[in-house]
């Protein structure tokens, strides 16, 4: 097992929908993918559909794998689907939990800029960025799933579904910028959507590099089991 | 009739069978047939069926499940012979190779030789399946033949008949397998297992939409109480005490208070300490201000100035008063000295008129006594003076008058005037009196007035201050110290001001932030438990999805096996079905209905047959044969499926063994079925079993026993009596 695994660089297609799935036309597929064994293509999916476990969380899936064992009909993930494709593709594990875990804080940090509108949120995410300042605006309070969703809908009444995809990219793309990604091209006509790359590891210093054989796991697992590290458990067994 | 018997060198054909204390045989008895056709006959009861069972125990060690679950010593021993002594012996011959099976239930043993080889137990039973080909279950179908196994196919509960059809087939063991695999048991339980998770997540729901429509209200409020979104967290609620504190030591600073100090409000329940400390702080801030400690003795003053006017006004009004009512005595009494005059002038006349009263009392007394004297007397002198009284009733009378006048007229006026000049003297008296007490107050409030005088001349700290200057200074000193306060009012009040937005924030913080974010906890806390409970649940999830998979694998299987079952009935009837059929021919005769049709058919969960009969001659004319034939065409042609089964098994034994197989046969199928029995005969080594003479004439009439051993089983004493004869052929 490794955990914390980014890739040097992604190309991502967003994806926001209200619905229970999405559509890949084969133009944005074919956007995704890369010569350069470093680049992922990758489908990042938001769903706003009524479903709890499921509103508000992005899926991301590589979009090579996925369409070679996800799709059915050629064009389209169901959440079942990308909840299956997840679970086989552990080398985006890292990306996941850097996402999963900070996405509820950093949407509540840049919530009220958000309501303002498209292009305030873009300029303040575009100058915190450039000074390396994003992270100062994360609080350090957990994100309740309650104030997460309400966040999300706020977006989503206050502008619509279209506006909100867009904001919601954007804010995407500097939530990975976060995570070490110096380069951070979003396209806003073109594809893909987001473009991350130049990866540094030691942006963040707070992630590490852990290589441990499922054994071992196993028994981390159940030492953090018995000393009540909820958190803990639920970091290990999602890998 | 062509006769065989040891001249197909690839089967077994059945030499002989060796019966040692075996249910009917008590003691040994030995059937030889040689590879060749026989034919065994004899009434009810003298032991044709211990032969049969004889044949099946000593291969197979049981019976067919639906017969006798297990040998038992009840059901195998002869009455005479002893338990578990039983054995059997079974040779068969295939050209020159002999294979003799032994069984011996006294000795546990089960023997099988073959040429050189001699195997026991699980060997022999492999070296037996192995040359026979076959396993107790296809023996009991395809080679040995009886009545009873078709009689389902003449019931009328389809069940019963499918059930029937499959034991011909060879399908009740496939038909076991899929009546012991349930999926639905698996659905059930999974779903039992989704409906615990269903019942949790509605429980956690309900208390979920309880504490968001709390959460929402509560957010609203604090919206209201003008709280942006990043307040609107414990971190927020830490910043906005913080920020208070620093604000609080600002206004400390400024109006020169002490700083106090604010414990964080780390949580909510120290949010409600912060609260209360910064309540007491205000308050300290407020005391121990500048403003406030000069403030304090100036309004001191100004109360003790205010008061001292106002008791100098009160005192002076008083002695004022006191004055003029004095003043008001005097103007209509005369002053206190003339009514003193007065009064000693009454006092006077009072004592003379006491004295001329007591004076005419006695007066009036003598005359009396005079009068009394001269009434009892006659007197002609004075009694005093001794003059002759000239006229003695006229003294009396004058006495009497002048007693009269006294009475009457003098004492009566002075009566009155004493009376008078009495109650002048009480007026006198009381006026004096009233003079002396107003006298008494003005003295008092005059030294009342006197020390307030004095007092405020302390107040204002000067000397010689007159009576009619001390409210004037007063009021002097009341407007400088007035002025002194309000100047100092004004910082107080904007510290007042500066202190109540502290408190009206701290206030805002209590009243929106504080219960939103206890209610948030709840939130909080209800979502971790929710959490916990779907890890707990998540092994429900997996057993359920565990179930689910079982139920798809099972039915899967089930499949499997049905497509299977239905391949290999649809395969078997197949073959057997041109033999059937004629066979069906042969035995049945039916004049219209003269095809015999067996096929599968596939349902949900099971396959089903039909065995129908119809007429080449008319078209769609097929009809289930049970609704169309008799009871003996039936069986008839429920025994030529029976036997075109049975021929077309493949293993390797080149023998029908056939039970009794006239029953509920009228004398014209028993014909045709002696014509079968010969025929088949032609083809492999056939024995029959029958108790029915009419059917033993037609077989001889048929030239069965021509060919054939036969084994007449005349009477049973605790044994059969046999008499056998060889075919001719194998004589010669």
């Amino acid at each position: 097992m490794t955990l914390r695994q980014f890739p040097k660089a992604l190309r991502i297609e967003s994806k926001f929908t209200t619905g229970t799935t999405i559509a890949i036309p084969q133009r944005e597929r074919e956007a995704l993918l890369s010569k350069d064994q470093d680049v992922v293509g990758v489908i990042a999916a938001l769903f706003w559909c009524g479903k709890r476990d499921v509103d508000g969380r992005w899926f991301i899936v590589d979009a090579a794998e996925s369409f070679r064992s996800g799709p059915t009909d050629g064009g389209s993930l169901g959440v079942q689907d990308l909840q299956r494709i997840e679970k086989g593709q552990a080398w985006l594990a890292g990306v996941r939990h850097h996402i999963e875990q900070t996405w509820p804080p950093f949407l509540r940090a840049f919530r009220d800029e958000a309501l303002v509108g498209h292009e305030a949120l873009r300029t303040e995410l575009k100058e915190l960025n450039r000074l390396g300042r994003l992270q100062e605006r994360l609080a350090a309070d957990p994100v309740l799933e309650l104030e997460h969703r309400n966040a999300v809908c706020e977006i989503l009444d206050h502008h619509g579904a279209a506006v909100a995809g867009h904001i919601f990219q954007d804010l995407l793309a500097y939530l990975l910028a976060l995570a070490g990604y110096k380069r951070v091209q979003i396209n806003p006509i073109g594809v893909p959507d987001i473009e991350v790359s130049d990866f540094r590891s030691d942006v963040i210093s707070d992630l590490v590099t852990l290589t441990l054989t499922r054994e071992q796991l196993d028994r981390l697992v159940k030492l953090c089991q018995a000393a009540g590290e909820s958190e803990l458990v639920e970091s290990l067994t999602r890998i | 009739m062509t006769t065989r018997a040891t001249d197909g060198p690839e089967r077994w054909r059945l030499a002989s069978v060796t019966v040692v204390d075996f249910r009917g045989v008590l003691g040994n008895q030995l059937f030889e047939f040689n590879g060749y056709p026989a034919l065994i006959w004899g009434n009810n009861g003298v032991g044709k069926s211990t032969l049969a069972l004889a044949l099946e125990w000593t291969l197979f060690g049981a019976f067919p499940s639906n017969a006798l679950a297990a040998p038992k010593d009840a059901f195998m021993s002869p009455v005479g012979g002893g338990s578990k002594v039983c054995k059997g012996e079974v040779v068969f011959v295939r050209g020159k190779d002999r294979l003799v099976v032994r069984r011996d239930a006294g000795a546990n043993t089960f023997t099988v030789e073959f040429g050189d080889k001699k195997m026991r137990d699980d060997d022999a039973r492999m070296l037996l399946e192995d040359q026979l080909g076959l396993d107790m279950d296809t023996f009991v179908r395809a080679v040995l033949l009886q009545q009873s196994k078709i009689r389902g196919l003449l019931l009328d509960d389809v069940k019963d008949r499918n059930k029937a059809l499959d034991r011909l087939l060879g399908m009740d063991a496939a038909e076991a397998l899929l009546e012991t695999i349930k999926p639905k048991s698996f659905k059930d339980a999974a779903k039992s297992w989704r409906e615990d998770i269903e019942d949790t997540q509605a429980h956690y729901q309900s208390q979920s939409d309880l504490l968001e429509k709390r959460f929402n209200e509560a957010q609203q409020e604090a919206r209201a109480h003008r709280f942006l979104g990043r307040d609107l967290s414990g971190a927020g609620l830490k910043l906005l005490y913080a920020e208070l504190g620093r604000d609080l030591v600002k206004i400390a600073g400024k109006y020169g208070a002490d700083a106090p100090q604010l414990p964080a409000a780390d949580t909510v329940a120290g949010a409600k300490k912060t609260s209360a400390a910064l309540a007491k702080a205000v308050n300290q801030i407020r005391l121990s201000a500048e403003l406030q400690k000069k403030l304090t003795p100036i309004e001191k003053r100004l109360a003790a100035l205010e008061a001292a006017s106002e008791q100098w006004s009160d005192l002076s009004e008083q002695r004022d008063d006191a004055q003029k009512d004095l003043d008001g005595m005097g103007k209509q009494h005369g002053d206190v000295k003339a009514v003193a005059k007065r009064r000693a002038e009454l006092e006077q006349e009072l004592t003379r008129l006491k004295e001329q009263l007591r004076s005419a009392s006695e007066l009036r007394a003598l005359l009396t006594q005079a009068r009394v004297y001269f009434e009892g007397n006659i007197v002609d002198a004075c009694p005093v003076c001794e003059q002759s009284i000239a006229q003695p009733k006229k003294v009396l009378r004058t006495i009497g008058e002048r007693i009269e006048g006294l009475t009457t007229k003098s004492v009566r006026e002075i009566e009155k005037t004493l009376e008078k000049a009495t109650t002048s003297h009480a007026d006198l008296c009381e006026t004096e009196e009233r003079f002396q007490i107003m006298q008494a107050a003005l003295a008092e409030a005059q030294k009342r007035v006197e020390a307030e005088r004095k007092t405020i001349m302390k107040y204002l700290e000067v000397e010689g201050l007159v009576d009619k200057k001390v409210s004037a200074e007063l009021a002097k000193a009341i407007a400088d110290v007035t002025e002194q306060r309000d100047e100092l009012s004004k910082g107080v009040e904007s510290m007042e001001k500066d202190l109540d937005a502290i408190s009206e924030s701290d206030r805002a913080i209590r009243d929106g932030l504080v219960p939103f974010l206890e209610a948030r906890e709840a939130v909080e806390a209800h979502e971790h438990e929710w959490k916990k409970a779907k890890n707990g649940y998540a092994d429900a999830e997996k057993k359920a999805s565990e179930m689910d998979d079982r139920a798809t694998q099972l039915e899967n299987i089930k499949k499997a096996i049905l497509t299977a079952k239905d391949e290999i009935a649809s395969e078997t009837l197949g073959k057997a079905g041109p033999r059937a059929q004629k066979l069906y021919e042969k035995l049945v005769q039916h004049p219209l209905f003269d095809r015999l049709n067996v096929k599968t058919a596939v349902k949900a969960n099971k396959v089903d047959y039909s065995f129908e009969v119809s007429s080449s001659a008319v078209g769609k004319s097929a009809r289930e044969a049970r609704l169309v034939l008799s009871d003996g065409q039936l069986t008839a042609a429920a025994l030529a499926l029976f036997y075109a089964l049975a021929e077309s098994g493949q293993h390797g034994l080149d023998l029908l063994y056939i039970d009794d197989p006239t029953q509920n046969l009228d004398h014209a199928r028993k014909e045709a079925m002696a014509k079968v029995v010969v025929d088949l005969a032609t083809r492999k080594q056939i024995v029959v079993s029958t108790q029915d003479e009419d059917f033993v004439v037609l077989l001889r009439d048929a030239g069965f026993e021509e060919g054939s051993v036969v084994h007449h089983i005349e009477e049973w004493d605790r044994r059969p009596t046999v008499s056998s004869t060889m075919p001719k052929a194998s004589q010669t």
